[in-house]
Order: structure tokens, then sequence, then C-alpha cells
């Protein structure tokens, strides 16, 4: 348990919601893309997140009872498995011999939730950050 | 060495220790609050110091007290529901958590300045 713990749990925290920002954004950008080709077409992106075992160290101090994770850690970053959108349009210039053009899977409102819960637990943990702060900064004036 | 009041400042010491605990719980629980399957966690410690708090008022003696609270060390928990069953993350529950962590530490630390101005007082004999 040193100084700055909080803050470094905090900093994973903020990290990995704006991965899952920047993610988005990719997202919403390609959503209106398209292609000839099913297997060439955008795929919306996701991260994946577990929580972060604490060092070797503190788990070695297992029997003192002390927090076994030191924040959250990004996995992976994974394509979505669901199919493309086809859509018949044959005078395209990306129509298929049939008449079809194909276009991500992106649900808008979806991503756009996705956003809120992603802005909130950015600012969650910014809070944290300065309530870590304030209490350092008066650590430092014990004795004063 | 002699110490005025010791069961006072090891006892702030602890407090302090398991506020700063805490306040990396609350952290670790805000930064996974979009993670699927975590469970929220907290830190024991003042429900050891409820147990043990008759037996500290029954003998006032500075060193059996001291002994007393060496037996009690802030621990890192899963928190249960009234039910008993893990609890998820929950934002607000956490910052609300967080803001009492700050305020309590500020008051502890409070404590422990009153603690330096009484020993202070004892050394110089005058209160400025």
């Amino acid at each position: 348990m040193d100084y700055f713990s909080a803050m470094d749990i905090s900093a994973t925290g903020l990290d990995l919601e704006r991965t899952r920002l920047d993610l988005i954004a990719l997202n919403i950008a390609n959503a209106t893309t398209t292609n000839s080709n099913p297997n060439n077409v955008y795929r919306p992106l996701n991260v994946i997140a577990s929580p972060k075992a604490a060092s070797f160290e503190t788990q070695l101090d297992g029997q003192l009872k002390q927090l076994p994770y030191s924040g959250v850690e990004i996995t992976s970053i994974d394509y979505s498995r669901s199919e493309p959108r086809k859509v018949l349009s044959p005078g395209h210039p990306h129509a298929d011999k049939d008449g079809f053009v194909f276009s991500p899977d992106i649900n808008l409102t979806v991503e756009m939730l996705d956003l809120i819960s992603a802005r909130r637990g950015y600012e969650a943990n910014l809070k944290v950050i300065s309530a870590a702060k304030t209490m350092n900064e008066r650590a430092l004036e014990i004795g004063k | 060495m002699i110490e005025l009041n010791p069961v006072t400042s090891s006892l702030v010491e602890l407090a302090l220790d398991a506020a700063k605990m805490r306040l990396d719980v609350t952290a670790n629980n805000v930064a996974n609050v979009n993670t699927p399957n975590f469970r929220a966690m907290d830190v024991s410690f003042e429900s050891q110091l409820e147990m043990h708090r008759s037996a500290m008022l029954d003998k006032r003696n500075d060193s059996s007290n001291l002994a007393i609270l060496n037996q009690t060390k802030p621990e890192v928990v899963t928190s249960v529901d009234d039910l008993g069953l893990d609890k998820e993350v929950l934002v607000d529950q956490q910052l609300m958590e967080l803001s009492k962590t700050v305020l309590h530490y500020k008051a502890l630390l409070e404590v422990n300045n009153k603690r330096g101005s009484l020993v202070r007082m004892a050394i110089t004999g005058s209160t400025r």
C-alpha cells in the first residue's frame, strides 16, 4: 500500500474508459461504410476488460488480506461477431453481382448508450483521483 | 519512550491505514465498474473495533489496550448485501463511500493534530 496506489488504480480505469470511447468513435465513424464482399466489411470493435491482479508481492502477503487487485486491465480488443447488414441497392458502386451492398451491423443507439456509460465511468474515476489528492495533501500536513 | 496517550495515537494510526485502504478499494471498485462479474469489495475495520470496544472500556490501562489494538487490522473483504449475497458495483454508492472516506480521513488528521497540540502543551507548559 503505497502513497499513490489509489491514483494508479484510477489511472487504469481512466485508460480503459478512454479506450472504450476511442472504439465507440471508430465504430460510429465507420457505421455507414460499405463493401461488396461481406467478409471485408468493417466489424464493430469492443474492448474486453477484466480486473487486474495485484503484483506478486501483494499476493504473497495474502494472509494480510490486502486488496487482491490493482485496477482494471484491457484483456483484448475484439471485433463483433454479428453478421453485416445486407441491403439491396443495385445502383450502388459497391453492389455485388446480385445487387446487394454490405454494411457493418452498428446500432447507433447502443453505441450512444455505451458512450454515456464510458463518460460516466471516466468521471467517476476522476472523482476518486481528486479524493486521493485531497487525502494525500492533508496527510502531508500531519504535525503542522 | 514514554508517550502521552499511546492508545489514541495507535488507534488514529490504524484508522488512517483503514481509510487509506478503503480509498484503494473504492478506486478499484470504480475502475472495474464496467467489468462483467466483478463484485464490489470493502474494508472490514469498524466491526473489529466494535468487537473490542467493551474489552477496551473494561480494562482502562494502556498496555492491555495496546495489546488488543495490535490484534486489530483493516482487512479487504467482498461486500455483501442484506441477504448475504455479493454486491455489484454501484457508482453512486461508491462515490458516497468515497466522500465519507475523505471526510473521515480529515477528521482523523484533525484528532491527531489536537493530540499533537496536547503533547506540545505538556512539553512547553503553555498553549503558545
